[in-house]
């Protein structure tokens, strides 16, 4: 089967890496590469732009499998910024000549990508975004600064949203591909964080920045809509892998469980420790509902399936800190430790409620469409 | 996860709706009559309303299958919990048993009327220890001269007061069997309606068999090993989870209903986050444990060597969302649904029987934790 493919792949090649890059909160570019040989990052794009065609199911399999294979969370988590987040933006609303320019390199991990939404001041609420593309002839001229820029330090390329009318809210945003080294274009210093500590994050900052006409992305005034088009990724493929991280644990607490003896007996004999691993599988099992919904609705060409997709990301966000917080009392002293990687996970998957819109702001989606 | 309903599941679902809403009230009030033969014709009323639906059909006859079937049994669970209970607690768990274990002599008698609705089933487990997968029953059918007798003493027992058939877990020759037996009042000692907490009018009734004769053609077993047990107990889960979904469902839409008709400082309560958000969060919970019970319904019929563990983890999951669900509907109605009859308020009690029903929600995990450290 193919996730037992990529478990094993990434079994071998990348997890044994991901604790020390953890530790110095170091990029493993080398662990990107070899994503991009085996044909990760670009599974879902046609085999003409470098990928292998998969359909959404079978992509979110592929990042699950990498969580259930010991990868951290940092690492998919560049994983799914560079792929879904820039790359399929790319894919779904560029020319012909930006995806052949920017897509076998994309998905070979030649190159690295990001996307440039949240500013400062702006995140849930797109449409208060600031950045500025004014169009001067055959060029804009960006300015403004995003934040929270998951691989903005690193990235080759970056699909990046700005107003090209001001005044107008949604209809004022568009998308632009900017290159890395263009002037105007820098990235902030890494931002160090409780978890996801190998992905890098930083400001994008824009400063008279000229992009080229045929760097915009679509018609202008199609930002928007591109930018809710990559939340059923968020939803469903960048969740995926925090769920297979979540199955990880669970076979590490299992193992635990057997080998560590208290009064004359292994602790998995106790009652409360199979409630303890029986509530982190009933976690996943409900969670691995959600997300594999959203990707099958996806693959049957239903867009903007906001509801849904907002109930999969509240309920993986919050509902996961419970048993993450489990699966390390159950290793006790031993769980707070780096060596037992059970506190990685803790931290990494502490963002799943803020990352792509807080708890909250999904709350609010769903409130509005009740 | 093609969980969408079908053509066929929703015309199901409105004919339920159809056929059972104009006459509720006057059913629920005839089954929770002192006069068990007023009950028993009411039960039948209503149960001829189910069938006529297409519901008995579509889930007893095989027509449905695995989450469409979920599906089904979601809305009538959402109609009347404890119609619903007598319908898949009573006949659908006793048409899974003969339909799975049956001789021919139960089939060609006894199934057919069960699945139509046309007669009352009910299937007799639990005793008063209430754990029966630990301790031996202490029902039992002995021999006496040429003929078999059955002793028991059941409790929590669907529709015993009213059925036709009943099949009574018991111990025969130190092994696992069940004795189908046809109710003659004058051997059942008791058989009382016991009073509950919730699923009104209650389904439950204790039942008292002493030196009951069994026939030979009536005994299913014996078994060489508890698994027909636990298969029963996976479909009495499966019937529990039917069961928290509508329940979850029915407190939710009384609680969205009422935010959005309630006003309360020249807005309506929905408009308020902080009742906005627990909306946001029970629909949550409603979605999930649907997706999760489709899903269970699901990989039982693919033989799956996961689908234990993850009928339990339905089994939890949906019951405890269940209470949690209702819980947050009497919040946000306040003294309407802290108010007897009320959607909410009967839907907090109606859960609580889910929790602890069938595998209880303790067991579950339990089985779920022994599960894993036999995989791992």
């Amino acid at each position: 089967m193919f996730k037992e493919q990529v478990i094993k792949f990434a079994s071998k090649e990348i997890a044994p890496r991901c604790a020390q890059h953890d530790l110095e909160g170091t990029f493993d570019f080398q662990s990107f590469r070899k994503l991009g040989e085996f044909g990760i990052l670009g599974l879902h794009f046609p085999e003409e732009l470098g990928g292998s065609g998969a359909d959404v199911v079978t992509t979110v399999l592929a990042g699950e499998a990498l969580g259930e294979a010991g990868v951290d969370g940092g690492l998919t988590l560049a994983y799914g910024a560079h792929t879904f987040l820039c790359a399929d933006t790319i894919l779904s609303h560029g020319s012909e000549a930006q995806k052949k320019k920017y897509l076998p390199k994309l998905a070979s991990g030649e190159m690295i990508g990001c996307m440039g939404l949240t500013e400062p001041g702006a995140g849930s609420d797109v449409a208060s975004i600031s950045t500025r593309a004014e169009r001067k002839g055959d060029y804009y001229v960006l300015n403004g600064t995003k934040m929270f820029i998951t691989n903005g330090p690193l990235a080759d390329v970056a699909v990046v949203y700005a107003k090209t009318e001001k005044d107008l809210k949604r209809a004022g945003i568009s998308a632009f591909v900017v290159e890395k080294g263009t002037p105007g274009f820098s990235a902030g210093k890494n931002l160090i964080k409780m978890g996801v500590r190998t992905s890098h994050t930083s400001e994008l900052i824009f400063d008279n920045c000229k992009i080229p006409v045929e760097n915009r992305l679509g018609n202008e005034g199609d930002g928007w809509i591109m930018a809710l088009q990559t939340v059923e990724w968020d939803r469903s493929a960048l969740l995926a892998p925090f769920i297979g991280g979540m199955t990880y644990v669970l076979r590490k607490c299992v193992r635990y469980a057997k080998e560590r003896y208290q009064f004359g007996r292994p602790i998995a004999e106790f009652q409360a420790i199979k409630h303890k691993l029986a509530d982190i599988k009933i976690f996943i099992e409900a969670a691995r509902s959600l997300c594999y919904r959203i990707a099958w609705c996806k693959d049957q060409g239903r867009p903007l399936n906001h509801l849904e997709a907002a109930m999969a990301k509240l309920f993986v966000g919050d509902w996961s800190l419970a048993p993450a917080n489990d699966a390390m009392m159950l290793h006790g002293g031993y769980g707070y430790c780096h060596e037992y990687e059970v506190e990685r996970y803790f931290r990494d998957s502490r963002l799943a409620p803020i990352g792509g819109g807080t708890s909250d702001i999904q709350k609010r989606i769903i409130q509005k469409l009740l | 996860m093609d969980f969408d309903l079908g053509k066929e599941e929703i015309q199901i679902r409105q004919r339920l709706h159809e056929l059972i809403d104009p006459n509720l009230d006057e059913w629920l009030s005839g089954l929770g009559s002192a006069d068990l033969d007023h009950r028993r014709r009411t039960l039948l009323s209503a149960f001829e309303a189910v069938a006529s639906s297409g519901y008995t059909e579509f889930v007893f006859e095989g027509k449905g299958r695995g989450a469409a079937v979920m599906a089904v049994r979601e809305e009538l669970a959402f109609i009347s919990p404890s119609l619903y209970l007598s319908v898949e607690g009573g006949n659908g768990l006793l048409v899974q048993l003969l339909g799975t274990l049956r001789t021919d002599m139960q089939e060609n008698r006894v199934l057919p009327s069960l699945m139509s609705c046309k007669a009352v089933g009910s299937v007799a487990l639990v005793e008063d220890h209430g754990n029966i997968e630990d301790n031996p029953f202490g029902a039992s059918i002995e021999e006496q001269g040429n003929s078999l007798c059955l002793s028991a003493e059941k409790n929590m027992v669907v529709n015993a007061g009213v059925a036709d058939w009943i099949a009574v877990a018991a111990t025969y020759e130190g092994r696992l069997a069940f004795a189908l037996i046809s109710p003659d009042p004058e051997n059942l000692e008791i058989c009382n309606p016991i009073a509950a907490l919730g699923l009104e009018p209650s389904p439950f009734y204790q039942l008292c068999l002493n030196k009951f004769p069994v026939s030979l053609g009536e005994l299913i077993g014996p078994f060489e090993t508890s698994e027909p047990l636990s298969r029963v107990r996976m479909w009495e889960d499966q019937v529990l989870v039917g069961a928290s979904l509508g329940i979850m469902r029915r407190a939710y839409e009384a609680a969205r209903d009422h935010s959005k008709a309630h006003r309360c400082g020249g807005k309506p309560l929905v408009a308020y986050q902080e009742v906005g958000f627990k909306l946001a969060e029970m629909l949550t919970l409603i979605h999930t444990a649907q997706l999760l019970a489709y899903r269970a319904a699901w990989i039982i019929e693919t033989g799956d060597r996961e689908a234990e563990i993850l009928v339990h983890s339905a089994k939890v999951f949906c019951a405890e969302s269940a209470e949690s669900v209702a819980s947050g509907a009497i919040q946000i109605l306040g003294q309407m649904g802290y108010s007897s009859r009320n959607p909410a308020e009967q839907a907090y009690r109606d859960a609580k029987f889910i929790q602890l029903g069938g595998t209880s929600t303790e067991r579950s995990r339990i089985k779920i934790g022994d599960k894993l450290l036999e995989a791992i």
